[in-house]
């Protein structure tokens, strides 16, 4: 595969979003790393260790992409906002007992050096296949800030500009790595919709210049779906290769709008797991999804990946759907070749 | 000025004991390995902390934080008719998410919703209490199938069962019940409907102590909303800034619950910008029918935080 071209030669490509699931050695090893209860070799000890379960497994599965899984975030949010000079307050809800630690932005945006990037190269040495670097894209960090500045709590744009500017510098040093699949992640991308022309503005910035270097993904999920629907041209005209959506959780509705609007013959992410839910899913659901998928895209362009970030999952049911996924390319590219 | 504090609180505090404690027992719960009693012993001890600290923040009204609900459209789960409950969906403008109904017509109230909630937090205070509900437009939208069934008659559907979730809140002492429906405010289209299921939710009902509540928009989109038949609006001045334009014509005889100060965020507003809303505001209500909130509930922010934002607000109500 040549990934500097425009898309992949592989037919049917898997991949996963980002996050695997963080158990609670980790967890506790995190916790006691912010107690000062452990020293931080040893949490990044136990933090490879688990990195390379996971890239063990993905070779094991044969995952045309595979990614980190995220092990050194405790939140998308939370790991670039403590980079860029916020801080981390308790914890707010997000559904059900789930919860996270916001980032609160009392000061200027501040980037000193490279956040993922050590990490990436780190856990791209672990493999011959092209790791796909995730960042969180400034949208998503702004929406999901807690702003005490008065700087940007009175301007939105800035505020989000200087997040985006950064985040270039950390595509940039991605990009100097080696890294040749970088995808951003903006599942906050629609929420609200008086701040999409400045989200827009800002994701563009963050990516500006590099559209040839690499291939590039904007992940987003979970949005409204009347907010999507404003939304779906705009986020067409952006420049990445690939827009990733979670078809799975919505049972493929989602499908609507690329009747409606086109996709620009971009390659589709297509999310046919759901991540938030134990149950798993058939091989025929998938191949249904895909055969839907189908009508619309050439088998290369389609990438059979989850809805999002597993790190909800439990390792077993993690592993397990990944695997579905996996074995599910293989009979479509059996069947649809 | 007297504040109101209610709705939904953030039960995830790594600073307090209960809250520490309901998170465990939460998660074992989930996993089976602890029963229903222990969970809702935990959310009582929860629910009372809350209860002590936005007494003694000084608050004149308020909620019971809506401990033991995930989302407040987790009501529908009380709801004969309503079921599945598999999809994730995010509650517009918010990072939260709940799992959508799917309705199968006739919709029935099995028990009453809120009651037993009610009455623990009777017990702990004796400020006057808000009841919480989202109302039957809000909770429309937020069920799955309800391409397939129809707006209108789904929301008729659902302000049926309010309806009666109403009568029995106020008739067990709720001072108020205060009914959330912000999507109207991104749905000016629906109005017409949106008038004809409020006076379904509100038929038979004391009006006088039921509230609307919107936030995230600006009601000046919406002409004659503030004739629509509750007796109390919540409205948020944060953000939109236009909002206090709508008050042109607010009715002499209705209350208004200003929400002055904004909830999303850990930013500090000024003595003097509340001020100066406050004062905006009250050239077209009368300080009598004032009363002053945050913008939307609480639960965004962390528990310190939210306190802080209390006091404040407590705090101005006292010294303007």
């Amino acid at each position: 595969m040549n990934i500097k071209q425009r898309g992949f030669t592989t037919p049917f490509p898997t991949s996963a979003v980002g996050s695997y699931p963080q158990n609670s050695e980790m967890r506790d090893a995190r916790a006691r790393l912010r107690r000062g209860e452990l020293d931080e070799a040893s949490y990044f000890e136990i933090i490879k260790k688990h990195t390379l379960s996971w890239m063990n497994f993905q070779e094991e599965i044969d995952i045309t992409v595979p990614v980190s899984g995220e092990f050194l975030r405790e939140d998308m949010a939370a790991y670039f906002g403590t980079h860029l000079g916020g801080r981390l307050l308790d914890f707010v809800p997000s559904y059900e007992n789930r919860r996270y630690r916001p980032v609160e932005y009392y000061q200027s945006i501040q980037y000193s050096q490279p956040i993922s990037v050590d990490d990436f190269k780190f856990v791209q040495s672990l493999t011959s296949r092209p790791l796909k670097a995730t960042l969180t894209g400034p949208a998503t960090l702004a929406d999901w800030a807690l702003i005490r500045s008065r700087k940007y709590y009175r301007d939105r744009r800035i505020f989000r500009m200087d997040l985006a500017r950064v985040l270039r510098k950390e595509v940039k040093y991605l990009l100097d790595a080696g890294g040749k699949i970088i995808q951003i992640d903006e599942p906050a991308l629609t929420t609200k919709m008086q701040n999409f022309a400045l989200d827009i503005d800002a994701i563009r910035e963050t990516i500006r210049g590099f559209e040839g270097r690499a291939y590039f993904i904007l992940h987003i999920c979970y949005s409204d779906m009347e907010a999507l629907d404003e939304a779906f041209p705009y986020i067409l005209e952006l420049p990445f290769h690939q827009i990733h959506m979670e078809m799975a959780n919505r049972n493929y509705s989602l499908m609507r709008f690329i009747e409606k609007y086109g996709f620009a013959d971009k390659d589709i992410g297509l999310g046919v797991i759901d991540v938030h839910s134990d149950r798993m899913e058939t091989k025929d659901e998938i191949i249904s999804g895909v055969k839907y998928a189908r009508h619309y895209f050439r088998p290369e362009q389609i990438w059979l990946t989850p809805d999002c970030g597993l790190k909800e999952r439990s390792d077993k049911v993690a592993r397990e759907k990944l695997r579905i996924v996996t074995e599910a390319a293989e009979i479509c590219r059996e069947k649809f070749l | 000025m007297e504040v109101i504090v209610c709705g939904r609180w953030n039960r995830h505090c790594s600073s307090r004991e209960e809250t520490r404690k309901l998170h465990l027992v939460r998660n074992r719960y989930d996993s089976d390995k602890a029963s229903l009693k222990e969970l809702m012993s935990s959310q009582d001890e929860v629910t009372a902390l809350l209860v002590r600290e936005l007494e003694g923040a000084g608050v004149n009204m308020l909620g019971d934080g809506m401990i033991r609900w995930d989302s407040i459209f987790d009501i529908a789960h009380a709801i004969d008719g309503c079921c599945e409950f598999d999809q994730l969906t995010r509650i517009p403008k918010t990072n939260h998410f709940h799992r959508q109904p799917v309705a199968k017509l006739p919709l029935l109230r099995k028990k009453s919703i809120l009651k037993q909630d009610l009455a623990f937090v009777s017990e702990l205070t004796e400020k006057p209490v808000v009841m919480c509900l989202p109302g039957p437009y809000g909770l429309s939208l937020q069920t799955r199938n309800m391409p397939e069934i129809g707006l209108e008659k789904l929301a008729y559907a659902y302000a049926e069962v309010l309806n009666q979730e109403i009568r029995d809140l106020l008739a067990n002492g709720a001072m108020l019940v205060r009914v959330e429906e912000p999507h109207i405010l991104d749905h000016v289209q629906d109005f017409g409907l949106f008038k004809d299921t409020s006076a379904r939710l509100l038929d038979g009902v004391d009006t006088l102590r039921v509230a609307l509540a919107t936030w995230f928009g600006d009601t000046n989109t919406i002409p004659g909303y503030f004739d629509l038949p509750f007796g109390t609006f919540f409205v948020d001045f944060i953000g939109e800034g236009k909002s206090v334009e709508a008050l042109r014509n607010f009715p002499c005889d209705k209350q208004l619950v200003a929400g002055i100060v904004d909830a999303r965020h850990t930013y500090r507003e000024s003595f003097r910008q509340l001020r100066d809303l406050a004062s905006c505001i009250l050239q077209h209500v009368s300080s009598e029918q004032l009363l002053i909130s945050t913008q939307t509930d609480l639960h965004f922010l962390p528990w310190e935080e939210a306190i802080l934002k209390v006091k404040r607000l407590v705090r101005f109500a006292h010294e303007y």
